[in-house]
């Protein structure tokens, strides 16, 4: 008898003959029972500033335990964690980690938050959803940083233990999607508008390549859709490209496209936007009234913050975000 | 014909006359005492893990 099983968690939505596995490497088809191959074993287990995520109007200043296992449900040609997230389970140094010891080695390291990142969380989402049910019963917070590939019903389903989303808007053409990550741009969108109606606290990063998205035009597009879809007060984060992967044949992101984007952003409602993976004053964050910097970062670390009772302390505006 | 002692065998001719039987037997004394101070090792199989089902997902035959 064949047994054949769908996959019902990503819009890949693989469709597997008995011993296959999944396009994210993470799933596999066992006698008619689609497994996680994943569940209770990271390869990346670290404690990082929320900084890094990047999260910048999320708990600044506090350290997220940050988890990854193998696996991810696009192959983005610029990817930056390729050897984790483009490797089978098997391939990979796996540790011994189930839920409930993510949220006790959390506490334990004085985390505000567990942080589901690195590769893709979708790839592990069984041990990101129950990870994420403790985590809450025990008043740690739970982010993720994601490419946003995944189906309205689990993105929904998680949602309601999730505090806070980065996604990667890639870009703004389905082209880039098709040809750069193998996957498309629709579903990513609707992720983010899912994300902003459950209520869960949404910032947005956009790697800029080089000759590949770094079209001001195409930038202004996706910027004018996020003021009209999510709103002024979603901040994002414009990130330097490093050549990685299959795309070392490109240069870094000059600093003056990532400010022409910065101003792109901001001219056209942007209210929080930032330049990341470079050192500049886009990294700090301003009061959109008063205009004096409220958080000040070099690098991921904060320098000084300004933010008291999630208004700015000069002029008393009230800033968006999570700040306690 | 090549003798032992020829440059064709050097490590057997050698290794033969330098251990006699009674540093042979001071060996395996010595390595027997030792070994009664090391740490076994537990030679059993890990139990194999149970995997866990995966959400959202649909059987296609039974349709």
């Amino acid at each position: 008898m064949i047994k054949r099983v769908q996959c019902e968690l990503c819009p890949n939505e693989c469709v597997l003959e008995n011993g296959q596995h999944s396009r994210c490497r993470a799933r596999m088809n066992k006698d008619g029972t689609l497994y996680s191959l994943v569940y209770g074993k990271p390869c990346a287990v670290h404690i990082d500033p929320i900084e890094k995520k990047p999260f910048f109007h999320f708990l600044p200043g506090t350290t997220a335990f940050s988890i990854a296992t193998a696996g991810c449900v696009l192959s983005c040609k610029f990817c930056q964690n390729w050897q984790i997230s483009q490797a089978n389970p098997e391939e990979t140094d796996n540790y011994d980690l189930p839920p409930d010891k993510v949220v006790s080695q959390a506490i334990a390291y004085k985390c505000k938050s567990v942080t589901y990142t690195y590769t893709e969380p979708t790839a592990f989402y069984e041990y990101m959803y129950d990870t994420a049910v403790i985590a809450k019963k025990h008043g740690v917070k739970n982010t993720m940083h994601s490419c946003g590939y995944i189906k309205e019903k689990p993105l929904r389903k998680l949602s309601k233990y999730l505090n806070a989303a980065d996604i990667d808007l890639k870009a703004f053409t389905e082209d880039y999607y098709n040809r750069i990550c193998s996957g498309s741009l629709k579903p990513v969108l609707n992720s983010l508008v899912v994300l902003k109606e459950e209520g869960v606290w949404l910032e947005i990063t956009n790697l800029v390549i080089p000759t590949l998205n770094d079209d001001m035009k195409n930038i202004k597009e996706m910027c004018k859709w996020i003021l009209n879809n999510l709103g002024p007060n979603v901040p994002i984060h414009f990130s330097r490209f490093f050549p990685n992967y299959k795309l070392n044949n490109l240069p870094p992101t000059p600093l003056e496209t990532l400010i022409e984007a910065r101003k792109t952003a901001m001219d056209v409602g942007l209210k929080f936007v930032y330049i990341g993976n470079i050192r500049h004053e886009g990294e700090n964050t301003f009061c959109p009234k008063c205009k004096k910097v409220l958080i000040e970062r070099i690098g991921y670390f904060v320098k000084q913050n300004n933010i008291s009772n999630g208004k700015c302390r000069f002029c008393s505006t009230s800033i968006p975000g999570v700040w306690s | 014909m090549a003798s032992a002692d020829s440059a064709a065998h050097p490590f057997l001719v050698y290794g033969v006359n330098m251990m006699n039987r009674r540093k042979f037997l001071k060996l395996v004394l010595l390595g027997g005492i030792f070994s009664l101070f090391s740490r076994k090792v537990k030679a059993e199989r890990k139990p194999e893990q149970k995997l866990k089902e995966a959400m959202f997902w649909r059987k296609l035959d039974n349709e």
